[in-house]
């Protein structure tokens, strides 16, 4: 996992955090039931107060991508099978309206794009 | 929330200087860093709390325990770190640790002998002959080796390069990986506590100006700065420490929406740091 | 509270060292000066020495500020005041033995006479008044030209008294008041001693009292 605060950002601290965790669960580059480190060793790690992390632990609890158990720590929600894949979704949905776009831009038909889609579905692994 | 300080309408004046405050709370298990400027009076509490010092009047709380009745019980748990040594100048760290040590009922030999070697503190040399950064380290040995729940630094950077005050902050961090203990760290030097305190108390001229937790007062407390024109009496009464110049004006404030839905694009916004609070607010206060 | 007697002698181990050869130069030089109770003359310079050392040492290093911040209480710190200065005391008239002792069976050319309980009891008499005065007065004034000045003034007042009383006595043998102490003297001579003994306590324990007093009220 890998989380980096810029100071100059109008966004609050927690905030940063939030999103970036977010981005490392769709993305999956944290796993469900992974352990997170505890917000009192993430504040040290980031040298920023306990109280930010604490924040940023609790809002993403709360939006349910993590879960706290009782003398166990902070995991990655197992229950986000849906949430995840309604995330990827969204995901893909973008990069195919920016595709779109492009296609718009340069002039290339509809089945055109279709005829790109049908071959790369063959191609990539 | 357990709070391991209360301190409720404390007061101690002599000539010059009356330290008023009137209610503070420390909660239990985060770093609390005391701000202000030279004089405000941090050290005055501290010493209030330690009992070195009598009050004139009001309350404090350690532990949920009076701090004069109980101030035996509560000092054996109160690892303590001061601005100046106050050691005894001739006698080598060994010998002090062994005058000191068996005044402590939870004393550890393992967890001093641990700090000592992390620290790397010599232990030859009297105490005069240490470096400054040595003598802190000393007393932060001292302070950590006997069990204490709650530690009470007295401007323990001043005097210190960088790279040893980041030191001592990671040491400081590194010993909140649970919430046993409790810290309260005063300083003028800002940038220290921006980087650790879970809560700042800022105090000046004898009086607490604000206790936040450090995350709501970088999200909220702004520099603005632009040009005078846009400043009138409902925008002054946003701001603190004015400062107008012949180019435009700078102030701070607390009210983050506030000033974002009432200027227009022609101000900057920045988040205000530690120092910049403390500037402009002894501004203000000497305004007024 | 034994700590902190532990505390004052570690201090002082220093000292302790340098002491030795004065009482080798005081047991000599005293027992010639003040006959009669030299030893007693040396081992209150030692012990006075001793009870003179720490608090100022601690005064200038500012080592109150951490004593205080210990967990112990101020009434302890007292305490153990008094108590430590009988065991420089001791120290004192124990080195003056010694002292005596060494000088008489070594080849030097002098055969002093050795030490009596007259000499511990003046000694401990001694050392009573000088903390009864001293303690209170440091923690009161807490301020260096001040402390030197009641060093000076207590020092010659000590050292000088017992041999002012004696001679005084032996001018004025006549007076009515010599002639009755002389006279309990002879028909009780544990009277004496034991006079000196009971003022020296009430002393002591006035001076205790204040002392407590003052140095609870201290600010650090």
């Amino acid at each position: 996992m890998n989380i980096s605060i810029a100071n100059s950002s109008p966004d609050p601290i927690y905030e940063q955090i939030c999103q970036q965790i977010k981005n490392a669960i769709v993305k999956g580059a944290l796993q469900p039931g992974e352990l997170l480190p505890s917000i009192r060793n993430l504040a040290r790690e980031l040298r920023i107060s306990v109280i930010t992390t604490k924040r940023a632990y609790e809002e993403l609890e709360r939006d349910g991508y993590i879960e706290t158990v009782g003398g166990k720590g902070t995991f990655v929600s197992l229950h986000n099978t849906e949430l995840l894949k309604e995330k990827r979704m969204q995901l893909i949905e973008e990069k195919i309206s920016d595709i779109v776009l492009e296609g718009k831009m340069l002039n290339i038909s509809l089945s055109t794009l279709h005829k790109m889609l049908d071959l790369l579905y063959e191609e990539v692994q | 929330m357990d709070n391991v300080l209360e301190i409720n309408n404390l007061i101690k004046s002599w000539p010059g200087f009356t330290l008023n405050l009137e209610s503070l709370n420390l909660p239990k298990g985060y770093i609390t860093g005391f701000i202000g400027p030279n004089g405000a009076g941090k050290t005055t509490t501290i010493k209030l709390i330690m009992n070195l010092i009598h009050k004139d009047s009001g309350q404090i709380k350690v532990f949920g325990q009076d701090n004069i009745r109980f101030q035996k019980q509560i000092r054996d748990r109160i690892g303590f770190v001061y601005d100046e040594g106050y050691f005894y100048e001739h006698l080598d760290p060994v010998l002090i640790k062994q005058i000191i040590a068996p005044f402590y009922s939870r004393w550890d030999e393992k967890a001093f002998q641990h700090y000592v070697n992390k620290f790397q503190i010599p232990l030859k040399p009297k105490f005069k002959d240490l470096s400054r950064g040595e003598k802190t380290k000393f007393s932060l040995a001292l302070a950590l080796s006997h069990n204490a729940e709650f530690i009470i630094m007295d401007e323990p950077t001043a005097g210190l390069d960088p790279v040893f005050r980041q030191e001592l902050l990671d040491i400081l961090s590194g010993l909140m990986q649970d919430d046993t203990k409790s810290i309260l760290f005063s300083t003028h030097i800002t940038s220290d506590l921006q980087r650790i305190a879970d809560y700042i108390c800022f105090i000046h001229q004898g009086k607490i100006v604000f206790h936040e937790d450090t995350d709501f007062i970088l999200n909220n407390y702004i520099v603005v700065k632009g040009p005078n024109e846009l400043l009138n009496e409902k925008t002054r009464s946003l701001f603190s420490g004015i400062r107008e110049h012949s180019y435009g004006f700078e102030a701070m404030s607390r009210d983050r929406p506030e000033v974002r839905g009432l200027m227009d694009e022609r101000v900057i916004i920045d988040r205000a740091g530690l120092e910049d609070i403390m500037l402009y607010t002894v501004r203000e206060d000497s305004r007024v | 509270m034994y700590r902190l007697i532990y505390k004052d002698i570690r201090l002082l181990i220093n000292y302790f060292i340098v002491a030795m050869p004065i009482s080798i130069f005081f047991v000599i030089v005293f027992t010639r000066v003040y006959p009669g109770f030299g030893y007693a003359m040396g081992a209150f310079g030692i012990a006075a020495m001793f009870v003179i050392a720490i608090p100022s040492m601690e005064a200038r290093n500012h080592s109150e500020t951490i004593i205080n911040s210990l967990p112990v209480l101020r009434t302890e710190i007292v305490r153990a005041k008094y108590l430590v200065a009988f065991l420089y005391a001791a120290s004192g008239l124990l080195m003056m033995a010694s002292a005596g002792w060494l000088v008489n069976i070594s080849p030097l050319p002098f055969n002093l006479p050795y030490m009596n309980w007259k000499s511990v009891i003046i000694t401990l008499i001694l050392v009573s008044i000088l903390i009864s005065i001293y303690y209170p007065l440091f923690y009161r004034f807490y301020n260096q030209v001040v402390i030197f000045l009641i060093n000076i003034v207590l020092f010659q007042l000590l050292f000088f008294f017992p041999s002012f009383i004696s001679d005084y006595m032996n001018g004025h043998i006549d007076n009515s008041l010599v002639q009755q102490l002389l006279q309990l003297y002879l028909y009780t001579p544990w009277s004496l001693p034991l006079l000196g003994i009971t003022s020296a306590c009430l002393f002591l324990v006035v001076s205790y009292l204040f002392t407590i007093k003052i140095y609870t009220a201290k600010d650090f």
